[in-house]
């Protein structure tokens, strides 16, 4: 077997560019699957991070309720509820946030900027003001109920500085236009990249202009400690609310495999989760008594978005394969003209003793080494293309911005996927060289020591 | 060193044995060429002894390489049989023939035909690798050294074939088919290629070895003057054998049809 192992990596370097250039080619493939996959499952990951920052939280519990005159408003009115459902996953969690928000109309002056507001309960929440980049302001007086912490951006487009007092013109749960003040106490830097920034104020008061009880709000942000708990910890809270309270089903935007009929009440279901997770209002079915609840996932929110990466993984496979398949008939057609080159010496070999099958191997080893020389260079090369990527910074491209951690593309890469591919790349060489190799160990020994090359 | 005369007395004893180590009765060789069939032996009867040293000659397409295929076991014939140790090889499936090429045989081609990627010592060392090794990496390691000295190329042990000339690579091809102390050395017209001092100084290298090792040596040449070392000289002519003569003055002239 040493023999033959040394014969077949010996015979690699006698053409050494006929061996480079297959050797290449099988590089290029691994390049191609490699970047693919590891900038995939990276953009995943950010995406992920990302919907975290935006969503605030990996788990949503949202509310609905009646009100006397038979509304629908988005209010978690019951709380003890609320907390024996997170003393069920005590432990999984880190830290939650109790929210109320809605989309304000800012006016100062003649300039008016609609953008959301944020109803903080500013002592419960300690962690916000530390992620906050404070320009101006600052952010020690948020006891103030009137305290508003503006983006960048939104003070820009209202020519406002800390200090100066803007009207907030909102709508009521109940319908009912309402109109608040706020003094700017901070002007912070944009904290997406997204183009979407919030600005925060204190929940009680938001709570009193929006026609909700002080201690009432609209939706539980929960924060893993650990993001594949996701579907276990919202599993635990559903059914803790659907066994004690009114629920909407939960938000399931996988569109697989449904019939026509399913899909309507599909629809029509998911309608009312979303509408029920944004704070919309939803139609007035059956009345109900006290809080109906909902419980979201960034999970459930991914999942078209993951689905549609997953899709994007596929065409990598299936471009990959039609790499391979094109290398595979190069790698055949040079064993081929290996097998004329070599036939002396294969019926040398055989006249000395070697078995049929010490033939083949050679060339099949032959094959394989090529094969882990490409799949070598090829990782080595995806890497170099990797590094110098994630190196670079992309700020100014916004569309972006939602795919990459801080600017920057990340990559990362499953050791399986690695193997994976290995296992393909050396099965689909062997196939090729497959043909060669057994033409090779059937020649006749006379034969083969008759041909003059 | 006296190269005839050792060797002479070896087959002088030899001949004794009553039983040959190659034995070919009527064989015949037919080949396919195109449509139409090419008999290249018509039908070849002789004997050789263990530790002769056999020249067949004859002129191009006589059916020298063809005879020399067969007891090589690396072709069958048509019909008739050809004995090696008593076998017969057209009983024998592919792998039992390349066992006994490995066990029994050993090759000398016209064109050298060493494994151009490896060097001197891994070429002789070759044979010994396929198979169940007979000996320690030690006494192999010694053997093949014992070879490359007594084939003169001490110094050029960790050269490639392309490194060398043709008389020093037609010496590796010697050594190496002494390697696996095979019985019968063939070798297919191995001055073809070489200069006549050269071919000369091949054959009487063979020669030496087969006085010294007892192997027995079948070479074909078409050159008169290689083919007078020999001690037994098959002459062959359209496939028959026209003259078998020992160059011990006894002559015998087996019957041509």
């Amino acid at each position: 077997m040493i023999t033959t192992l040394r014969i077949a990596f010996r015979n690699t370097r006698r053409q050494r560019k006929r061996s480079f250039l297959l050797s290449g080619a099988i590089a290029f493939g691994i390049v191609v699957i490699t970047l693919v996959n590891a900038f995939t499952a990276g953009m995943i990951e950010n995406i992920k991070a990302n919907f975290v920052y935006l969503f605030g939280g990996h788990v949503f519990i949202t509310g609905t309720e009646l009100s006397p005159s038979g509304r629908v408003i988005s209010l978690i009115g019951d709380d003890a509820l609320v907390k024996e459902a997170l003393a069920l996953v005590e432990g999984s969690y880190s830290h939650v946030n109790r929210r109320s928000q809605t989309v304000v109309e800012f006016i100062f002056g003649s300039k008016t900027n609609t953008f959301t507001l944020e109803g903080v309960d500013w002592e419960s929440e300690t962690q916000l003001p530390t992620r906050l980049q404070v320009l101006a302001g600052s952010l020690d007086n948020l006891q103030d109920p009137q305290a508003l912490v503006l983006p960048e951006q939104a003070a820009d487009k209202l020519g406002v500085v800390v200090g100066e007092t803007v009207l907030a013109r909102l709508e009521t749960v109940s319908g009912q236009l309402n109109i608040g003040e706020f003094q700017v106490v901070a002007i912070v830097k944009d904290q997406t990249n997204f183009g979407i920034s919030s600005s925060y104020g204190s929940i009680v008061y938001l709570n009193e202009l929006l026609g909700l009880p002080p201690d009432g709000y609209q939706t539980l942000q929960v924060f893993l400690r650990d993001i594949n708990t996701m579907d276990q910890v919202s599993d635990i809270l559903y059914e803790h609310f659907a066994n004690h309270a009114e629920v909407n089903r939960r938000l399931n935007l996988n569109f697989e495999a449904r019939t026509e009929d399913e899909r309507e009440d599909y629809v029509r279901e998911q309608r009312e989760a979303i509408a029920a997770l944004l704070g919309g209002y939803t139609e007035l079915e059956e009345p109900w008594q006290g809080t109906k609840f909902a419980v979201t996932t960034l999970n459930d929110i991914m999942s078209p978005v993951v689905s549609m990466i997953d899709v994007l993984s596929m065409v990598a496979l299936v471009v990959f394969i039609i790499l391979l398949i094109i290398t595979m008939v190069g790698i055949t057609n040079t064993f081929r003209m290996i097998l004329i080159e070599r036939t002396q010496e294969i019926g040398t070999m055989r006249a000395f003793g070697m078995q049929r099958g010490g033939v083949r191997n050679i060339f099949l080893l032959e094959a394989v080494i090529i094969g882990l020389m490409g799949v070598a260079a090829g990782f080595v090369a995806a890497g170099v293309i990797m590094l110098v990527l994630s190196s670079v910074t992309f700020t100014e491209v916004s569309v972006l911005q939602f795919f990459l951690k801080n600017g920057h593309f990340t990559f990362k890469i499953a050791l399986s996927d690695i193997l994976t591919n290995i296992a393909i790349l050396l099965i689909m060489t062997l196939i090729a060289a497959w043909m060669p190799a057994r033409a090779a160990a059937k020649l006749p020994p006379a034969e083969a020591l008759r041909a003059a090359y | 060193m006296s190269l005839y005369q050792s060797p002479i007395a070896i087959v002088a004893t030899k001949r004794e044995i009553p039983m040959p180590i190659v034995s070919l009765q009527d064989v015949k060789k037919t080949y396919p060429l195109g449509k139409t069939e090419v008999q290249a032996v018509k039908g070849v009867t002789f004997d050789i002894h263990k530790g002769d040293f056999i020249c067949i000659v004859g002129p191009s397409g006589s059916g020298k390489s063809t005879i020399l295929n067969m007891i090589g076991c690396i072709d069958v014939p048509t019909s008739g049989s050809v004995l090696i140790s008593g076998k017969n090889t057209k009983e024998l499936n592919d792998k039992q023939l390349t066992k006994l090429r490995h066990e029994v045989l050993g090759f000398i081609f016209q064109s050298f035909n060493l494994i151009p990627v490896l060097n001197v010592y891994e070429n002789i060392e070759f044979p010994l690798l396929l198979g169940k090794p007979t000996q320690t990496k030690a006494q192999r390691h010694a053997w093949i050294m014992d070879l490359i000295n007594a084939v003169g190329l001490g110094d050029w042990a960790h050269h490639k074939p392309n490194e060398l000339s043709g008389g020093q690579r037609q010496r590796v091809a010697i050594a190496r088919a002494l390697a696996t102390k095979p019985q019968i050395v063939l070798a297919d017209e191995p001055t073809a290629n070489l200069d006549s001092k050269t071919g000369e100084a091949i054959i009487e290298l063979m020669k030496k070895m087969n006085a010294e090792l007892d192997t027995t040596f079948v070479f074909s040449t078409h050159d008169f003057k290689i083919m007078s070392i020999a001690d037994h000289v098959i002459k062959l002519q359209d496939g028959l054998v026209i003259e078998n003569t020992r160059n011990t003055a006894q002559t015998e002239t087996e019957g041509m049809s």
